[in-house]
Parts: structure tokens; C-alpha cells; sequence
């Protein structure tokens, strides 16, 4: 059971860091930094009515879902790629450390250092919410809690799959940030180019939007991380950050909570597995 | 069982064949010296030993445990100094050792360690401050927790003073009496030889010899023994010499007799033979071949018109002993 070992011997070094220091304060800062803004506009403001409680967690929701997935990957790229290039895997993997006990161990280190400090974070967000913001819905909140930790954990995965199966730094940081743009910029472009390919010119906004659409749209992680959120906060209403389904549309599965809390889990287990099938037979010196 | 068994090992990287159908083995207890010249693929042999590379071809097999499949299992009962390794740089020495420590689940108290090799007043320093060879000593110390069945060393004296170098042998025998086997990769011949029972020396992916250093200078042309004795020997010593096994040729000046032969028993008898023989045994030097010159021909090939090692090229093989010594090991 030697992940153990790995588990703790990398939080050691990740709570040394300047990158995981950085981290953490950051996810810190997204979190807690709005809810405290909040609180003190709040406190010395003259008008006296609270924001509704549901309004801001959406804020802080909505600027999770844009920042979280660059701080989860920057929080765990290095893992073993930094291993392999400054030579320190030699000692990691020279142990009686089995890949899967280096791999898993590193994935619930930079795990834990990202949740501890989201969940402190959504903590401060908490004891203003239900402190001070009016009609605060703790169910909602416990929801929106374990839906964050997991699209965090799905951006862990994606950074370490990415450490454990490149060959540098330098291509990993590359594929962090393609990822990156992948998620943010070009899965809209690839649901748009399928409709321009699949449909006759002319026709291809025309709405209903073919259930495939949707059903790629929101297989995005972020996608579907706001579509939770929206759910949570919005009540499902427009939002400027998805597809709005409208008419037919509503009545497709893809556009579903269901579909979304899926895909969210979807991407937390395959990525770390596929990441750690590619790098248990892979050449690593 | 050997510690080490290398069965027709191959390991191509993008069309480089780096290692080409390696077999040797290992006996358990032995201090065996992995000599080659850089890129013969030395590194690589261990590092598919370790499981850190996976091979093309063959298997690898320590303590009776592949490579591939049961790679944990080896790493338990190994103790490894790798080539290029790199410390953290923020973790100090002692944790570095702790740290070996809790992977092996061994009981060792770090600070022994640390003071076995000779850095126990920077065991709260972080590595990322040390000099080369106090990394070195670090990592000696951690390739030696949980007093391993196995001690795979690679270039071990990197960045070692002469004082770190002694004090590496002296820990490699030390290992080795307590019962350990020892992988002792190196370029350095000095340090192979002075340590190690036995030597491969690897080039081009092959093993191109493999014995004692002792049988690996017979494998060479003869040695060259010259007597000094207080006078002329009689032509009938000399055709005594000539006949015994191993002597190639035997001649004479005023106040020598110079024999060349293969292998240390027939440069024994004839010296045994000459002192017998009362024309005044004085002194005698060999010149016997070296190790780099035997790492010499093995890579490169034999010297062309070489007919010995008579002091050609003023390297130090030659060795002076008094006569009452009887021998030249």
C-alpha cells in the first residue's frame, strides 16, 4: 500500500512549493474573495437590503467554472513529468513504488490540496451566504459544494494524465492549455461546425438544434459544471455561458441535469484511468 | 538462483538498438563490475532492470522476479543509485532518507544513514542546496535503507572526492560481507577493478567479455615477467622455462631473464623456477595488462602488431614487488 507513501511524501512537497502554495491561495481567492467583497459592500452599504443568496453563489459558480480548470491543471501538470525531468523519478519509481501507487498517490495529493482549498474557500462563501444574503438554501449549497469538487477533480485528472503520458514540461504545458482552449473555445466551434456540415446552407441556426448538438455540447465538462450550477442557482434559466434549449429542445435528455452530473462523473473517472493505461507500460528514462 | 539474470535482452528506441540480445547473470553475493564505455548501454540495462524501461525483447529476471511484471517485488529487495538522478531540492537529507525509509517499510534510523556516508551535519539542510557530492553521499545512503539483498549502483563515485570514493568501497564491501549483491556500473576501470569479483563489459548493446579481472588478463596475450637477477641465467634455465605450461618465450641478458606468459600460475612457476635455480633472484616486475587495457581492446579491438605490454604506453599496470612475495596479486 505504498500510494500512502507517495500520497504523503508528495503533499510534503506540494505544500513546499510556490506553484501549490499558489494554488490553493488562488482557488482561496476566488471563493472566499468574492463572498468577503460581497460582505463588505454589504456592510457599508446605506441601503440595507442583502443580494439574494442564490445570485451570488451563481457569481462565484459561474467564475469557478472559467478559472477553476486552469488551476486544477496547473496544480497537478508537474506531477510526474517535473519527476522525470529533474530526475527525482529515479528515487520515486525506484522505490518499491508500483506506477499505480505513484500515480494514484500523486492524483489524491494534488486531489487534496485543490479540494482542501476549494472547500475552505466555499466555507467563507458559506458563513457569508447563510450569514448575511437572503433566502440561503443549504441543500442547494451542499449541491453545489460536491459538484465543484468534482469538476475540479476532472481538471486534476486531466493535468496528471497529461504529466504521466508527455515527455516534457514544456509539451505538457502546452497540452494544458490546449486543453484548455479545447474546452473553452473550440467544443462550441466543433458543435457549430457540425451543424454547418450537417444541415443545407441557410437552415444551419435554425432551431430546433439536433439532439446531438446538445448532447456534445454538455459532454464539455465546464458545460456541464454550469449547467449544474445554473440548475442550483438559476433554476435553469437563460445563461450567457450555454445553448439556451428552447421549444423541442427542452425535452431532450442531453440538455438534462441528469445528463450533466453524468458527464461531470464521466470525465472524473475516464480521464485519470485512460491517463494512468497509457503511462503503466510507457518508458519512462 | 542468480540475483541477476539477463536473458537475451533487446531494446530498440526509434530505430537505435541499444541493447542487442544481452544474456549474463549474476550470482547472488557477488560484487560484479558493469564496465563500458559511455552510451554502450549500460543505463539502460538497469533501467529496464528497475522497470523504468521496458524491454523490445528478452527478459530480465532478479531474484527470480521479471521485470516487467513483478517489478515491485524487485525494487524491495533493491537498493538503487541511479545515474542522473535528481533530488528535492526542497526536502531535506533526512527526509529524503525517511522517505526511502517508509517506501521500503524498513526500520533504519535516518540519521545513522546519514552518518554512514558521512553527512549527518546536513541532515536538516534541504538537497536543493547541496553540492554534487553530497547528493551523492545522500543518495548512497538511501540506496543502502533496508540493508537490500541487491545494491544497484550506477557511476556511484559521480562527483565523490577521493575520500568519498574510498569510503564508497569500503561501504561496498560492507554491504557485501553482510551478504549483498552489488551491480556496479561504471566507465571508471580504477573503481571496477579495485572492488569488483567479477567484470562484463558491455559495447554497443553486447556483452563483449565477461570473467575475473584475472581471467580477463588471460584472455589477453601473455604478460611480460622481468627478473633482475645477479647473473647471466644458463641457456638450460631458459629451456627449462620455455617448457612450462603457459610460458611463451623466456630470454636472457647479462642481468635479466625475461619470460612472457599467460596467466598467473605459469608466472608464478617460472619465477619459482628462476629463484630455484641460485643465479640471484633480486627483483622482478610484470606488466601485466590493465584493466583499461583490457576495457581497451574488448570495445576498440586488439592493437595491431601488439606483441605485449612491455611499458608501451606508460600507463600504470606495471607493478614492483619484492620477491618474497611470490607473486604479483
Amino acid at each position: 500500500m505504498t500510494w500512502q507513501t507517495v500520497l504523503r511524501d508528495d503533499l510534503q512537497g506540494v505544500r513546499r512549493s510556490r506553484l501549490g502554495q499558489g494554488v490553493a491561495a488562488t482557488t482561496f481567492a476566488f471563493t472566499a474573495g468574492i463572498a468577503i467583497l460581497v460582505a463588505l459592500a454589504q456592510l457599508t452599504s446605506t441601503s440595507g437590503e442583502a443580494p439574494p443568496f442564490d445570485t451570488i453563489v451563481l457569481l462565484v459558480g459561474s467564475v469557478l467554472s472559467m478559472i477553476l480548470p486552469f488551476i486544477a491543471m496547473l496544480g497537478s501538470y508537474g506531477a510526474i513529468v517535473q519527476e522525470r525531468e529533474h530526475g527525482s523519478v529515479r528515487f520515486l519509481l525506484g522505490f518499491p513504488n508500483s506506477r499505480l501507487d505513484a500515480y494514484a498517490g500523486k492524483y489524491l495529493s494534488r486531489s487534496l490540496v485543490l479540494s482542501a482549498a476549494t472547500t475552505a474557500g466555499l466555507l467563507v462563501v458559506a458563513a457569508v451566504g447563510f450569514g448575511i444574503l437572503r433566502e440561503p438554501d443549504a441543500v442547494a449549497f451542499l449541491l453545489f459544494v460536491v459538484a465543484t469538487l468534482a469538476f475540479g477533480l476532472v481538471f486534476v485528472g486531466v493535468g496528471l494524465a497529461l504529466s504521466a503520458v508527455l515527455d516534457s514540461e514544456t509539451q505538457v504545458s502546452t497540452g494544458i492549455i490546449s486543453t484548455y482552449v479545447l474546452f473553452r473555445g473550440l467544443w462550441p466551434v466543433a458543435q457549430w461546425a457540425g451543424l454547418y456540415l450537417t444541415r443545407p446552407d441557410g437552415q444551419q441556426g435554425i432551431r430546433p438544434y439536433p439532439e446531438w448538438y446538445f448532447y456534445f455540447g454538455r459532454l464539455d465538462p465546464i458545460n456541464a459544471y454550469v449547467k449544474l450550477v445554473n440548475v442550483l442557482f438559476n433554476d435553469d434559466r437563460f445563461t450567457p455561458l450555454l445553448t439556451n434549449p428552447q421549444g423541442a429542445e427542452l425535452d431532450y435528455l442531453a440538455v438534462s441535469t441528469p445528463y450533466s452530473a453524468a458527464a461531470l462523473v464521466v470525465w472524473v473517472v475516464v480521464v485519470p484511468v485512460v491517463g494512468y493505461r497509457l503511462f503503466r507500460d510507457r518508458d519512462l528514462l | 538462483m542468480p540475483a541477476i539474470e539477463i536473458s537475451n535482452l533487446t531494446k530498440r528506441f526509434a530505430g537505435v538498438t541499444a541493447l542487442d540480445d544481452l544474456s549474463f547473470s549474476v550470482p547472488e553475493g557477488e560484487i560484479f563490475g558493469f564496465l563500458g564505455p559511455n552510451g554502450a548501454g549500460k543505463s539502460t540495462t538497469i533501467n529496464v532492470l528497475l522497470g523504468f524501461t521496458r524491454p523490445s525483447a528478452g527478459s530480465a529476471r532478479v531474484f527470480g522476479h521479471d521485470a516487467v511484471s513483478e517489478s515491485k517485488a524487485i525494487r524491495r529487495r533493491t537498493g538503487a543509485l541511479l545515474e542522473g538522478y535528481g533530488v528535492y531540492q526542497r526536502v531535506t537529507a533526512r527526509e529524503h532518507v525517511e522517505r526511502a525509509i517508509r517506501a521500503k517499510d524498513a526500520d533504519d534510523d535516518p540519521d545513522a544513514i546519514l552518518d554512514r556516508v558521512g553527512i549527518a551535519d546536513a541532515a536538516d539542510r534541504k538537497a536543493g542546496g547541496f553540492s554534487k557530492g553530497m547528493a551523492q553521499r545522500m543518495a548512497i545512503g538511501m540506496a543502502l535503507v533496508g540493508e537490500p539483498d541487491l545494491l544497484v549502483l550506477d557511476e556511484p563515485s559521480t562527483g565523490l572526492d577521493p575520500n568519498g570514493t574510498r569510503e564508497l568501497r569500503e561501504v561496498i564491501r560492507e554491504e557485501n560481507r553482510r551478504g549483498a549483491t552489488v551491480f556496479f556500473s561504471s566507465h571508471l576501470i580504477d573503481q571496477v577493478e579495485a572492488v569488483c569479483d567479477r567484470v562484463g563489459i558491455l559495447a554497443d548493446g553486447e556483452m563483449v567479455t565477461e570473467g575475473s579481472v584475472a581471467d580477463l588478463r588471460a584472455q589477453l596475450d601473455a604478460a611480460t615477467v622481468t627478473v633482475t637477477v645477479e647473473r647471466a641465467a644458463p641457456e638450460s634455465l631458459l629451456a627449462d622455462l620455455r617448457g612450462v605450461d603457459g610460458v611463451e618465450s623466456a630470454e636472457a641478458t647479462d642481468n635479466q631473464v625475461i619470460v612472457s606468459a599467460r596467466g598467473g600460475d605459469a608466472k608464478l612457476r617460472a619465477l619459482n623456477r628462476i629463484e630455484r635455480s641460485g643465479i640471484g633472484f633480486a627483483d622482478f616486475t610484470t606488466d601485466d595488462p590493465s584493466l583499461e587495457e583490457i576495457f581497451e581492446v574488448a570495445t576498440l579491438g586488439p592493437r595491431e602488431g601488439r606483441t605485449g605490454r612491455a611499458g608501451d604506453d606508460g600507463h600504470d599496470g606495471r607493478d614492483t614487488v619484492e620477491p618474497s612475495t611470490e607473486g604479483d596479486r
